[in-house]
């Protein structure tokens, strides 16, 4: 009788012990979903962003603030050479700006003779970035606008810099967008003088690099990156950055745009039709 | 009614302690200016709490945490549940063994099983997504998970004996 009373017992401890299996089954199931990019996944996904980004806000404020002493801190130290290397740079940039002033004269003048009229820009609005994730897996931000206010799958995000990146999951007030350094951003640019078309590439690091080059191409360091206007998802002409080395017939790029602090971002939206329509009700910006 | 307060607080330190860890690996640091890396002491939480006092700590709040820390770390969703919640029941099921060990070898069975579930982790990343994270990160990531056991198993004693404490 007592024997049988301890092997119940044993059995019940055994089975206590195995309450984590459903748990680890669950975690494996969410994984292949998500990798699957099943619609349920990404509504979940869209819904928790809508339920969590005022608690990001919040939480985001001790890291920015702790993030901000420590680059302050770092910064202090190199204060005589970045105002060495600022001066170098602001030289360069006043002689920039007398030739700006000289090519915008001659640019308007040619166009009166050509009677050129200028494309409509997209439409444009200022957000703030909820959070920004510069993880290994993702390279995205998280926008405090989403139906509410218009914004759509597709919309291109740019600072005062160059190009952030573009939104891909749009919730009714929260959005998401991946930067160009992104794993899964491909982008398609012009290079240089020549304009070599080729493909900017991320690979979630801040340097993404340049693939898909012609063979005989004749990029250099220090060559500008931008737009091409190819696929239609990015406009033509958005400046992303410049070459900054090539190893090895690898071309890394520095971007204009670090992502580092940024608190607000300009979103415009170009109507332009290279992204595929979400399929989520929920996501469908366009039908506002 | 303000001693069952305190009470309560006290058992869900290990849960806070928790949630402190998971916004302290969204603050990236250099390690000597070669890799950016995060402290990911959460499997260090979830390995103590799970030997000497898994009530306070149970299974589906570590399936949340990891969901929580997927979504703030935008760690592909599923990945931590499944790493955490597996690290848990390995625990788990060598609990008995594991209780009685010195603190050196429960520091080597860290290591070991840590080990194992990372190689895991990069394993499903590699066939799902076909790409993994650069090997230094990786490794600033590994050593520093193993380096900090000893504090994180430290601050969680204090925090282990301050609920048997109130338990009592």
């Amino acid at each position: 009788m007592s024997n049988k009373f301890f092997k119940i017992q044993r059995t019940k401890t055994q089975l206590k012990r195995l309450v984590p299996v459903p748990f680890v089954l669950g975690g494996l199931i969410l994984f292949v979903l998500t990798a699957m990019n099943a619609p349920v996944v990404i509504s979940l996904k869209t819904k928790l962003m809508e339920f969590m980004a005022p608690v990001i806000f919040v939480v985001s404020y001790p890291v920015q603030f702790a993030q901000d002493k420590m680059e302050s801190v770092s910064s202090f130290f190199n204060v005589y050479e970045e105002n060495k290397q600022l001066k170098k740079e602001n030289e360069i940039l006043k002689s920039w700006q007398k030739l700006a002033f000289k090519l915008v004269v001659d640019q308007k003048e040619l166009s009166q003779l050509l009677n050129y009229k200028p494309v409509a820009q997209g439409r444009e609005y200022v957000v703030r970035i909820l959070a920004d994730y510069n993880s290994p897996f993702s390279q995205s931000v998280i926008i405090n606008g989403g139906i509410n206010i218009g914004v759509k799958k597709g919309d291109v995000l740019v600072t005062n810099n160059g190009l952030l990146g573009h939104v891909i999951e749009v919730g009714s007030t929260t959005a998401r967008a991946i930067k160009v350094t992104d794993f899964y951003s491909r982008l398609p640019v012009l290079v240089g003088m020549e304009r070599v078309e080729c493909m900017l590439t991320g690979d979630n690091s801040q340097y993404p690099k340049l693939t898909s080059l012609p063979e005989e191409t004749r990029i250099e360091v220090g060559d500008f990156v931008m737009t091409s206007g190819n696929a239609g998802v990015y406009p033509s002409g958005i400046p992303i950055g410049r070459v900054l080395s090539v190893d090895n017939g690898e071309y890394v790029i520095e971007l204009f745009e670090k992502s580092q602090n940024l608190e607000f971002v300009r979103a415009i939206d170009f109507n332009l039709t290279g992204l595929l329509p979400s399929e989520l009700p929920c996501q469908c910006g366009e039908q506002n | 009614m303000y001693y069952q307060f305190k009470k309560n607080i006290i058992r869900k330190m290990p849960f806070f302690l928790a949630l402190f860890f998971i916004l302290l690996k969204s603050l990236s640091f250099d390690v000597f200016g070669f890799s950016q890396s995060y402290l990911s002491n959460l499997w260090g939480v979830i390995f103590y709490f799970a030997i000497f006092n898994a009530k306070v700590l149970n299974i589906i709040t570590v399936f949340f945490l990891g969901v929580f820390a997927d979504f703030l770390l935008s760690i592909p969703f599923g990945l931590s549940p499944f790493i955490y919640c597996t690290l848990y029941l390995i625990v788990q099921l060598n609990r008995n063994q594991l209780i009685h060990l010195s603190f050196k070898k429960q520091w080597i069975v860290y290591v070991i099983i840590t080990g194992l579930l990372f190689v895991v982790g990069l394993l499903l990343l590699k066939v799902m997504y076909g790409h993994i994270p650069h090997f230094i990160y990786l490794l600033t990531e590994y050593v520093l998970l193993i380096i900090c056991y000893p504090f994180i198993a430290t601050i969680c004693g204090y925090v282990n004996r301050l609920i048997g404490k109130y338990e009592a």
